[in-house]
């Protein structure tokens, strides 16, 4: 003790500030201001500003601190601090795995839908909802018995009804999300409820100070700011760097291609006849054009203009609808699109999503699965072939579609081109039917992005859904005709 | 029983009334007492003290001034204080405890020391709430380092620093007007 410390005990002794501006300290009132400050961060979602992220991690880590400091006063204190730290660390697993593709593998292993009034949701996310609440549900269950359990060593009454308020909305809040019961009308009141709650949980430290004022404070390591300022850091990196990692989808299998598959077959000169273009068809190798024998009609629509630009890398489109004569079904529809990135516009991309959707309409249509291919050069004039995976999956409609994600190659020499195929065959083949379908195109435009999705998510969440700062979107319409042969008129639809 | 029905209690001697009243507030007693005397027996006699002095005075208070808690915590360290001023000054051959005023001032002397404690508390009411909360828990309350820094949710460490760049801040606007 210096000199001036000393002179500051013999001042502070000496006179004493007026009665009425004196407080005695409250040993309780941080930890529970901390523990109602993180509830009311946790419980009330605001979306915007990355705030439905920040704002609940937050309240995790002020939670968890506020129990922490009364650990050493009861059991139950004790399973509320574990349990809170459980919290904590289960958020933070959301916010991990939303960065990364584990979280949409994880989703399709778990599988199935559960219906709520809003609409169908993933069971993935339906478990990891229960798993979070109910942890909840745990941390403030043993608030109540802990605080409890210092009123009683006092011998007084417990006043703790506010937590135990606390305790009941909380666990009404999980049915309400298994049902799906949004609204102001029942959301608003059970928010007044909640705050009023809340309000009363703090003053309860007044009525501790009275009870249990010899708290067996846990003396700290590191202040509740470092803790929390780590804790915050952690999800930014979590929501800031993770996503970079997975930015690009990696590489597929590509398959060089020495020497040439394409033979002066009659069927090209049939092809080209019929009004095939010349550039594409010069694209297709055997095989691929096999899918084309018995061709009795054409129609092509779309064109490239290879010295235009298509901004933000974005292809450009044909469609090609070539009818062939079929033992099976009488006749039968080809559908070949063909999509070309320009160099430069092509190379370096980050995901890129295919959807071949399709409408048929008062007709029965046997349709096959899209199959596609990607083709580039490098710059050794090496050729590179790569299957493109598309999957089946009904659109919100109950629309067929097909979804493939891919990379774009990013070694390349000249235009990167897609070819995909599929094919359609009515039921009743003596009559025309409409057969209409779209392409749509969704390419990333940045490195960055949170939560992480595929192009394949983005398509199937709708043309709109995604943000225009991060994905381009491009639609691809044409009208078809299931025609048979005599009927088929290529400018008729 | 809310506050004022207890001081009413207390006031107009009803049964009961002061077993309610330890019920209620020998926790807030005892926690104000124990970094003040570090002796149990101490404690224990002081706390006895006080509840008789509550009793006897408790006519005296007046809700409409102060709050019970902050009337309580006033008595309850001054009392806590005299008996350990008292027992420094029993303590045979035993140096004094160099925190404690010494009660033997004279009237000049107890004019200069009242003027300084003025101005330090005038100096501690402008600093901010957490501040003046680590000062009176510190310096008016004596309450240790370790016990701060837990109930604060704080390092020892940074109590210590933040009870440093007080006690510079304090030193700076007091200048000379704080001297031994």
């Amino acid at each position: 003790m210096d000199e001036f410390d000393r002179l500051l005990y013999v001042g502070s002794a000496q006179l004493p500030p007026e009665l009425a501006k004196l407080e005695p300290p409250c040993p309780w009132k941080k930890p529970i201001g901390l523990i109602c400050w993180g509830l009311a961060l946790i419980t009330i979602t605001i979306n915007g500003f990355g705030l439905n992220l920040i704002l609940p991690a937050v309240g995790a880590g002020l939670l968890w601190l506020g129990l922490g400091a009364l650990r050493r006063e009861n059991g139950p204190f004790r399973f509320a601090y574990g349990c809170a730290g459980l919290y904590a660390a289960l958020r933070l697993a959301v916010v991990v795995l939303q960065a990364t593709p584990l979280d949409g593998r994880l989703k399709e292993l778990v599988g199935g839908e559960w219906n709520t009034t809003t609409g169908a949701v993933p069971v993935y996310n339906v478990l990891w909802t229960v798993a979070l609440q109910l942890t909840l549900i745990l941390v403030v269950g043993g608030l109540w018995q802990g605080l409890k359990g210092i009123f009683r060593r006092a011998g007084q009454r417990p006043r703790t009804a506010a937590a135990g308020g606390v305790v009941i909305v909380e666990a009404l809040l999980l049915p309400m999300a298994l049902i799906g019961l949004e609204g102001w009308l029942l959301v608003g009141p059970l928010l007044i409820l909640w705050i009023c709650l809340l309000v009363g949980l703090r003053k309860v430290s007044r009525s501790l100070d009275q009870a249990g004022y010899v708290l067996k404070a846990v003396p700290s390591r590191v202040s509740g700011r470092v803790v929390l300022a780590v804790w915050l850091a952690l999800h930014l990196l979590a929501v800031g760097v993770l996503p970079l990692v997975f930015a690009r989808l990696p590489d597929g299998e590509h398959t060089p291609v020495y020497g040439s598959d394409v033979s002066d077959s009659p069927l090209r000169a049939q092809l080209l006849e019929l009004g095939f273009p010349e550039d594409i068809l010069g694209g297709l190798d055997d095989n691929e054009l096999a899918r084309f024998e018995g061709a009795y009609g054409l129609k092509k629509e779309g064109y490239h203009d290879p010295a235009g630009p298509h901004t933000d890398g974005m292809p450009s489109v044909i469609t090609v609808e070539v009818p062939v004569r079929d033992g099976r079904y009488g006749f039968r529809c080809v559908y070949l699109a063909h999509l070309r990135w320009n160099p430069g516009e092509a190379s370096g991309g980050y995901m890129e999503g295919i959807q071949v959707a399709q409408d048929i309409q008062g007709v029965t249509v046997h349709t096959t699965r899209v199959e596609g291919v990607l083709k580039w050069k490098d710059g050794a004039g090496t050729a590179y072939t790569l299957p493109l995976d598309f999957r089946f999956e009904a659109d919100g409609a109950g629309k067929p579609c097909c979804y493939a994600d891919f990379a774009l190659p990013e070694e390349v020499d000249g235009p990167t081109e897609a070819f995909l195929f599929w094919e359609a065959a009515p039921s009743l083949p003596e009559t025309v039917s409409l057969y209409n379908y779209t392409v749509t195109i969704a390419h990333k435009r940045g490195g960055w992005q949170y939560p992480y999705a595929l192009p394949s998510d983005i398509l199937a969440a709708g043309f709109y859904s995604a943000p225009s700062w991060q994905w381009r979107m491009y639609q691809w319409g044409s009208e078809g005709q299931l025609a048979p042969e005599g009927l088929y008129d290529p400018r008729k639809y | 029983m809310e506050d004022v029905q207890l001081i009413r209690a207390l006031q107009t001697r009803q049964d009961g009334a002061m077993e309610q009243f330890q019920t209620a507030y020998t926790p807030l007693l005892r926690y104000i007492i124990a970094p003040i005397l570090p002796d149990e027996r101490d404690r224990e006699e002081c706390l006895s003290d006080v509840l008789l002095r509550v009793w006897n005075s408790i006519g005296t208070f007046d809700p409409g001034k102060a709050a019970l808690t902050t009337w309580l915590t006033h008595l309850t360290r001054n009392a806590a204080l005299n008996r350990r001023r008292a027992n420094e000054r029993r303590r045979e051959g035993g140096a004094l405890d160099e925190a404690m005023p010494d009660a033997a001032d004279g009237p000049e002397q107890s004019l200069l020391k009242a003027e300084a404690a003025q101005a330090l508390w005038t100096s501690v009411g402008r600093l901010g709430r957490r501040d003046r909360d680590l000062f009176l828990r510190k310096y008016y309350y004596y309450q240790p380092t370790a016990q701060i820094a837990a109930e604060c949710g704080l390092t020892v460490r940074a109590v210590e620093g933040k009870l440093y760049r007080i006690r510079k801040h304090l030193q700076g606007e007091l200048g000379g007007v704080i001297h031994g």
